[in-house]
């Protein structure tokens, strides 16, 4: 089963739960920057939680369908079905000549989109993430783009109940967003003025954010011991700053090892709030405790255990005959798939 | 583990062990005989072990293990007694071809230290390097022993594309570049290994806290390995020196 690649958009890669294991290779674990969107959209079409799906900055990804399969699309996007609005964060179902387009939302920077048939990609060290900086994993190690066509295995026939993401996962839209964090592993290197400018005053994306990092302007924060380290493991969420004195938070394919201060550390359930910010939007940064981040963890857990079990499973359809319409009616539009059973 | 060590959380997901802070083989090797002890530990919830300089960080997930549950654990394997196998250090040999084409700045590097090229390449040969961390990129090793009369400024203008299996000196410190890349280091040699095979789990053919050795050789030399290497052939120079 194929599906055209007819736009690629902006930056569009294949991404998964990243490469873990392999920074003492130095190996950059890559995978999806928005971790809970991309989960979401997996749940969506029933797939494992590590199931490879496309992401994409600002939308602009086009697809056209050549077989029938569940798609879930995630995150900053508003999707449409040969040329009409559909609604996001819900299980959507694509039959042969379907054309799915993501135009981006208008707020938030990643979206995602699931498929329920399996992407046939070889893994490059147990991972489908696709490193562009290196040029492994994904589609050829690179960005998807006009002309590419992506392969996947023949779906048995199967009956998928609509799911829907629940209100808890919703975000919310604030007028200036609080990201939480943990004094980082340096934090004893900045001066008590250094520490309080950090949580006290107000910090602006930069137009400089990428799946690497994410760049922040405000005031300096003047390290009293020296801006360089020796090189070090690097975690995803670690806020570094520079000699210039500029804010830099490491994401997905933040290089494994790194060598500034690190004041802070974005805790992992703040992650998702943060790569969605476009540029400038305001942001504050509030200190928390390691217990505080690992109880959001759980609690986070928690509403994603809940939701899966209020889950229908797929349920597998023995056919002797199957046909399928595209039906408009009052302006609406549907797709029927007719199924004669044995 | 007589050392000084300290642990910390490093985010939510991650913990560091903090030794004594310096670039000193005695500490590098503790945390790298850490690091083993904690993969043979096997403790569940550990998504990954990176080793540095003087740290140790090793990433988990907090869904799995506690914070406080992993502290103990790798506590329990500082305990244990890893003195015994810091007695061997494995040499890994990469051959390399010096000058020419292969090392176009080997001139610069002898002129800047008032050196002949073969005396460069003699004392860029002569040493075990130790490898400190892998990091930066895919199998890039931080070596550390260059003799400071090798120590060269890297260039003012950095080349767009340097081949892979370059060897070059930047400042006090020596390196090979895995991967076609850009970079601003003076090139002395390269080697017809490769030293990043994806296909491979283990990945890299050398390991953080091992030593290498670079061994001169000639063109004809060059052009064997590289053949062998494309065909799969070749088998890697390893000694194991006990001290």
């Amino acid at each position: 089963m194929i599906v055209d690649i007819l736009k690629g958009g902006f930056q569009s890669t294949i991404q998964d739960c990243g490469r873990n294991g392999y920074r003492s290779r130095g190996v950059t674990t890559a995978g999806a920057m928005d971790q809970q969107a991309y989960k979401i959209a997996n749940v969506l079409v029933d797939n494992d939680l590590d199931a490879p799906c496309i992401e994409m900055a600002y939308g602009g990804v086009s697809l056209l369908f050549h077989g029938t399969m569940e798609v879930g699309v995630t995150g900053a996007a508003n999707p449409t079905v040969n040329g009409k609005p559909v609604s996001a964060n819900v299980t959507l179902y694509m039959i042969p000549g379907d054309l799915l387009e993501i135009k981006p939302a208008a707020s938030g920077v990643y979206s995602y989109i699931a498929f329920s048939s399996t992407l046939l990609l070889d893994k490059v060290l147990e991972s489908m993430s696709t490193d562009i900086k290196t040029g492994i994993g994904g589609y050829h190690g690179r960005q998807i783009q006009q002309g590419d066509q992506l392969l996947f295995e023949e779906q048995s026939h199967s009956c998928l109940q609509q799911r829907v993401m629940p209100t808890v996962f919703e975000g919310i839209t604030e007028k200036e967003t609080v990201i939480r964090i943990l004094s980082g592993i340096e934090y004893d290197a900045f001066d008590s003025e250094g520490q309080g400018l950090l949580v006290s005053e107000v910090f602006e994306a930069s137009g400089d954010c990428n799946r690497m990092a994410y760049r922040f302007k405000g005031p300096k924060i003047n390290a009293t011991s020296g801006y360089d380290i020796l090189s070090d493991g690097l975690t995803t969420g670690t806020i570094q700053i520079t000699e210039s004195g500029e804010l830099i938070v490491m994401l997905a394919d933040c290089q494994p090892t790194g060598g500034y201060t690190r004041i802070g550390n974005v805790i992992t359930v703040d992650l998702p709030k943060l790569v969605q910010l476009q540029p400038q939007t305001k942001v504050r940064f509030s200190l928390v405790s390691l217990e505080e981040a690992h109880m959001a963890m759980k609690q986070e857990n928690k509403d994603f255990q809940k939701w899966m079990k209020t889950l229908k499973p797929r349920q597998k359809i023995e056919i002797k005959n199957e046909s399928n319409y595209n039906m408009t009616i009052n302006n609406k539009r549907y797709s029927v798939q007719i199924v004669e059973q044995q | 583990m007589k050392e000084k060590i300290k642990i910390v959380p490093n985010g939510d997901s991650g913990m560091s062990i903090v030794f004594e802070k310096g670039i000193s083989e005695d500490i590098n090797s503790s945390v790298h005989h850490l690091a083993k002890g904690i993969a043979e530990a096997d403790i569940t919830g550990v998504v990954d072990i990176v080793p540095a300089y003087h740290t140790l960080l090793i990433c988990y997930n907090p869904l799995d293990i506690s914070y406080m549950t992993l502290k103990e654990q790798v506590m329990q394997v500082c305990e244990q007694d890893y003195s015994k196998s810091e007695k061997s250090r494995i040499v890994i040999h990469i051959p390399v071809l010096y000058g020419g084409e292969w090392g176009e700045d080997i001139e610069t590097v002898a002129s800047h230290n008032d050196l002949t090229i073969d005396e460069v390449i003699s004392m860029h040969s002569s040493v075990m390097y130790r490898v400190y961390m892998l990091g930066f990129k895919p199998g890039f090793p931080y070596l550390g022993g260059m003799s400071d009369q090798l120590a060269t400024p890297r260039l003012a203008r950095p080349r767009l594309k340097i081949l892979k299996g370059s060897v070059g000196i930047a400042g006090r410190q020596t390196g090979i570049y895995p991967q076609d890349s850009p970079g601003g280091w003076q090139l002395i040699g390269r080697t017809p290994l490769e030293l990043v095979d994806w296909s491979k789990e283990e990945l890299t053919i050398i390991e953080p806290g091992q030593y290498i050795k670079f061994d001169p050789i000639d063109k004809e030399g060059f052009e064997a390995i590289e053949e062998a290497v494309r065909l799969g052939t070749y088998t890697l120079d390893i000694e194991c020196l006990e001290e």
